[in-house]
Parts: structure tokens; C-alpha cells; sequence
């Protein structure tokens, strides 16, 4: 008896677990669309005033997104050595990923008004995929903790 | 020294490891990028074209660049951050470290007479400068103290600005004379970024991307100048700003295209000078390197 709670109790936990990874992911994925509009919000401002090069507006944003910082950083990398940027694309998928792609490929290749045109456009198409993400996370993201934990014990009820 | 390094984002990769795998960077003057064309070197004081394996005289062997690569090398020097460089490459041209210069050809776009932007970039020109320590000797043999207003003629590519460079620092530095260059292009002292890539002297400043007139005014309302040098003397308002200089008893060392002594007394600019050069400096490459020959502006009649 004692050992069939302890495997309840584990089953439980072990759904919990998976529902919290879940969680993060949907958390992770929110906040790298709300880190990328931050800083192409801070290009913009660039754009407006200070006029500051590309790879001085990548190496002072401070990302919170691990992703973001690291394609920032292979970005500006590459800038400065005359090649391609091909920044890592992560956990992105299919089309969050060629459009995220296109957007950091592209900037910095067009005047002022042109440049600054483009990140609002930027900014609207990539916002669709943040608030997706973000409503997910809301939506279903807290709960999938609670869900992992209920299918962890329905496991162990089953296993009784 | 020049490091080609520092020019690996302008170069594409083919382009940069042939040159970095068979030129001597001190000999190396300019690298053309024409669109479609094969890749040509100015080196040594001659002109090849660029294969994988070194220099040839014939084309046929030759790397090429398409029109991806022009742009790629345009977006590598503007650090590609075109906003931030859309008025040197509307004048052009683009200063890169060192006083590295690209000059740009392609599409100007304007609007009502206005140039906008340039597109769709044909060819590209990489110059190299390279510093000639007292070449300006050929000019004036020792720094007097009087500095006089001189002209310096040559045709172009004839190292005026080389001169007019190496004069600056000399005044500055052995002269002990505060020098002003009226910068316009940013040819003499190779500013990126407020900081000159060529040794013009330590008391030397420099005013540049703007017109002479505005650069003028602003030393001599605020800056002081013993000495002003400029680059390329063009037409009358030209000269117009250079006679209200030298009113100021502000010395005025500057240059000219002319193809030889005697052409230079026919351009406008020469009557529109209307004497206030003391001396005119002839400057010719032969096999002693550049010489010059040092006219005084009253014995001076073409």
C-alpha cells in the first residue's frame, strides 16, 4: 500500500514536471517575442536619434532572451567580419523562424526612412507571433502544470 | 602600416584570401570591384587584375564580382548600417578605418534635384592610402616661419593630397603652428568617427563633410587657424572663400588639378584667384619619385 502511494506520489510529481517544462517553453517563447520587439523598439529610437551603427545598437541591448542575445551576438559578429549573418535559430519554428530570420537579415540595408519604415512593419508582423505566444502561455501555460500533475495521478490510478 | 584586415568586410571572401595570400599590403594602392567585371588591383604603380593565384595582366584568369558582391562590399563598409551612412554614400563615397576610402558608383535616385539615394551599386573603388613621411620636403625644404599661400598643381592621382597631408603634420609638429583642414571629403586626414586615419599633427584640426565655405567660416569665427589646407580648389566660390581667408592673414595651403604648368594658366579658377597665391607648386612623379617645382606667383604666367 504504502509502496503504491509512493508510486502514486512520484507519477504525480513526474506529470507536474512535465507540465512545468511545458510551462517554460510557452514562458520562454513568450518573452523572446516581447525581448525581440524591446529591441527593435531601441533600433527605432536609434533610427530617430543617435544614429548609431547596427552592431552598436546589438551590443548594447541587454537581452533577456538567451536566444536573442546569442543571435544578436553571431549578428553583429558577422557584420564585423564581412560575412552572412546566420544567427542560431533555436526552438523557433518553421515560420516564426524565416520570418525572425528575414527581419534580422534584412536590417540595416535601407536609408532612414526606408529602415525605419520597415522595422514598424517588423514590429506589427513579428507582434502577431508574440501575442500568440503570449496568449498561450496565459491560456494554457500556467495550467499545464496542474494538468501534468492530474495526468501523473489518473497514471498511477490506472496502474492501482 | 596598412593591415588588409581591416578591410575584410568590404572585400568579398575569393577577393580578400587571393589578396591576403599574394599581396604585400605596402604596395597595394587601390582594388576595383566592378559589377560583372573581372577584379583589378592598382599595385606597385601598375595596374593587374586579380586571379586565386596573384596578379595578372590579362583579364582572362581573372576573379570576378557580381553585382551581390558591390552591394555586399557597400553594406560591409557602411557596417551594414546604411541609414547611418546615407549621406557619404550619397556624396560617394565611404571612410573606413585608416583612412581606407571606397568610392561608390551606382544609381542616383533624386528628387527635385535632390539626391536621395544611390541603388543598385555598379563598381566600387577601394583606395589605400599610404603616408609619405616629409614628402611635403619637395615643397618646402624646411618649415619657414612665414607661411606663404601656396597652391599645389598636379594632375589627379599626381599626390597632392599626400603632400598637402604630410605639410599639415610638419607645420603642426615641427612648425609648432595651429593647422586647420578644411576637409571636404575627407581625403586628407581620413576622419571616421571624429578621429583622423592619417598622422596630420597634434595641433592640427580638422572640419570635415562640409562644404568649404561653412568650413572656413566656422575657423575663422572660432578656431583660429595659423594655417588652413584644403583639397581641390574647384571653381570661383572656391576661390571667392580662399582670398577672404587669406584677408584674415590666415595662410591658405591648397590644391588644384592641372595637367601641367602651362594648362593651369588657362582654368578659370587661375584668374579667378586673382594673385593671392604667393607660390605655385608643379608636382610630377618621375624616377626620383614626386617632385616639385616651386613657382612664385609674380614670375608665374602660364
Amino acid at each position: 500500500m504504502t509502496d503504491k502511494l509512493l508510486i502514486a506520489v512520484c507519477l504525480g510529481c513526474i506529470g507536474a514536471l512535465a507540465g512545468y517544462a511545458v510551462c517554460v517553453r510557452m514562458k520562454r517563447r513568450a518573452e523572446y517575442f516581447e525581448d525581440l520587439d524591446g529591441f527593435l523598439r531601441s533600433y527605432f529610437q536609434s533610427l530617430s536619434f543617435s544614429m548609431d551603427t547596427l552592431p552598436e545598437v546589438m551590443g548594447e541591448y541587454r537581452a533577456r532572451s538567451a536566444l536573442l542575445a546569442g543571435q544578436l551576438s553571431e549578428c553583429s559578429r558577422a557584420i564585423r567580419a564581412g560575412t552572412k549573418p546566420s544567427p542560431p535559430a533555436g526552438w523557433l519554428k518553421g515560420d516564426e523562424k524565416s520570418a525572425v530570420m528575414g527581419v534580422l537579415g534584412d536590417l540595416g540595408t535601407r536609408s532612414s526612412s526606408a529602415e525605419k519604415n520597415a522595422v514598424e512593419n517588423a514590429r506589427v508582423k513579428l507582434g502577431e507571433y508574440g501575442k500568440r505566444a503570449a496568449d498561450k502561455y496565459a491560456g494554457t501555460g500556467r495550467a499545464a502544470v496542474k494538468l501534468g500533475f492530474l495526468a501523473g495521478l489518473l497514471a498511477a490510478v490506472l496502474l492501482w | 602600416m596598412f593591415d588588409l584586415h581591416s578591410i575584410i568586410s568590404v572585400l568579398p571572401s575569393e577577393v580578400y584570401a587571393s589578396a591576403e595570400e599574394n599581396l604585400d599590403p605596402d604596395r597595394l594602392w587601390e582594388i576595383r570591384l566592378r559589377a560583372g567585371k573581372p577584379v583589378s588591383v592598382w599595385y606597385g604603380g601598375k595596374e593587374y587584375f586579380l586571379t586565386r593565384t596573384g596578379l595578372s595582366v590579362s583579364a582572362s584568369t581573372a576573379l570576378c564580382v557580381g553585382p551581390d558582391d558591390v552591394r555586399a562590399s557597400v553594406l560591409g563598409a557602411s557596417e551594414h548600417s546604411v541609414y547611418a551612412y546615407s549621406d557619404d554614400i550619397n556624396r560617394g563615397y565611404i571612410t573606413l578605418y585608416g583612412g581606407v576610402r571606397m568610392g561608390i558608383c551606382g544609381e542616383v535616385v533624386t528628387d527635385d534635384g535632390k539626391i536621395m539615394t544611390v541603388k543598385n551599386f555598379s563598381s566600387v573603388s577601394i583606395r589605400i592610402p599610404h603616408e609619405i613621411p616629409d614628402i611635403s620636403r619637395c615643397i618646402m625644404p624646411d618649415i619657414v616661419d612665414d607661411v606663404r599661400n601656396i597652391l599645389v598643381l598636379a594632375p589627379p592621382g599626381g599626390g597632392k593630397t599626400t603632400v598637402l597631408r604630410d605639410l599639415a603634420r610638419r607645420l603642426s609638429d615641427e612648425g609648432h603652428r595651429n593647422v586647420l583642414i578644411a576637409d571636404e571629403r575627407a581625403e586628407i586626414a581620413c576622419c571616421r568617427r571624429g578621429e583622423p586615419g592619417m598622422d596630420v599633427g597634434m595641433r592640427t584640426d580638422v572640419i570635415t563633410g562640409c562644404g568649404k565655405r561653412h568650413a572656413f567660416e566656422c575657423a575663422m569665427r572660432s578656431v583660429r587657424p595659423d594655417v588652413i589646407i584644403t583639397d581641390e580648389l574647384f571653381g570661383e566660390e572656391d576661390a571667392r572663400i580662399v582670398k577672404e581667408a587669406a584677408g584674415c592673414g590666415i595662410a591658405v595651403v591648397a590644391s588644384a588639378h592641372a595637367a601641367d604648368r602651362h594648362s593651369f594658366a588657362a582654368r578659370k579658377l587661375f584668374a579667378a584667384l586673382g594673385g593671392v597665391m604667393d607660390e605655385y607648386a608643379f608636382l610630377s612623379r618621375g624616377e626620383n619619385g614626386l617632385t616639385a617645382k616651386v613657382v612664385a606667383a609674380a614670375e608665374y604666367d602660364g
